[in-house]
């Protein structure tokens, strides 16, 4: 019998269809790309899976998303450093121009939002895009960011500040 | 601007999973891979191991050379045959310390 606590391959792709969208759309606005996204979102299960020996079934979550952030931040290292040698320049405009056609004024405002976004210190992007996209807990925020909840609360509080100054005040929808 | 528009969710591409299994399945293949050559490694070293395979008495060659080195006046320390494998205990200073020198079949080929 199975034991309870240990991540099995079953479990695993439990957990993996239930986070695959939020680790997705979090490393999404690090990297702005769904491939790398996509990619990224896999080696952080990959990571996981290889270290699951380890993971307590408490932490595994928070763990997905510290491991997916981490690989987001260094591949967008390397695509810094490519885009500086002009490498990765016709990937990125292949990007914008299939939002364009897609629809002009819907692209003008996601590339207002990315810019935005972009703009936020590392420290706050993370926990306001964690907190907006992940499902995390703020304890569990606090525990993939190695940071005390009190803090996730203000970083979210200045980032969510520094949106509203650059694309105005957000509407939330009440349903 | 709507909360739900600066952080729009979207849809990951499609496979993941099958993409996920197909990475899982690819990293336990070279474990299999290890394990089949440590068996045929160990298959190899059972067959080179194997009793029959070469006629040749250790002991009597360890003796027979013992014998040419009494000829020659020297010091011959005591043979002892273990299977395909051969002992000379070798003489030292010191009674509590024991040394052996050991043979093996392929060795001495």
């Amino acid at each position: 019998m199975a034991d309870e606590s240990s991540l099995d391959q079953r479990r695993f792709e439990v957990l993996y269809l239930r986070l695959e969208k939020p680790v997705f759309n979090v490393v999404y606005r690090w990297l702005w790309s769904a491939d790398d996204a996509r990619d990224v979102t896999q080696e952080a299960f990959m990571k996981v899976w290889a270290a699951r020996a380890r993971v307590r079934p408490e932490t595994v979550e928070p763990l997905v998303f510290k491991s997916a952030l981490n690989l987001a931040s260094n591949r967008l290292r390397v695509k810094r450093v490519r885009r500086f040698f002009s490498l990765d320049d016709a990937a990125d405009a292949v990007d914008l121009r299939a939002d364009a056609v897609a629809n002009l004024s819907s692209a003008q405002q996601r590339l207002a939002v990315r810019r935005a976004i972009e703009a936020l210190p590392t420290k706050l992007r993370e926990v306001v895009v964690l907190c907006e996209l992940s499902g995390l807990s703020t304890s569990q925020i606090a525990e993939a960011l190695g940071i005390p909840p009190g803090t996730v609360g203000s970083r979210k509080h200045q980032a969510m500040a520094l949106l509203e100054q650059a694309l105005g005040p957000m509407v939330e929808e009440v349903s | 601007m709507k909360k739900r528009e600066v952080f729009e969710v979207l849809e990951p591409p499609p496979f993941g999973l099958e993409r996920l299994r197909a990475r899982l399945s690819s990293r336990r293949r070279p474990v299999s891979a290890l394990v089949l050559a440590g068996a045929a490694l160990g298959a190899v070293v059972v067959l080179m191991a194997s009793p029959g395979r070469s006629g040749v008495d250790l002991v009597s060659l360890a003796r027979g050379s013992a014998a040419a080195a009494m000829v020659a006046d020297v010091q011959v320390p005591e043979v002892v045959g273990l299977g395909q494998t051969g002992a000379l205990r070798v003489p030292t200073q010191n009674d509590d310390v024991v040394l052996y020198r050991v043979a093996s079949l392929d060795s001495l080929q």
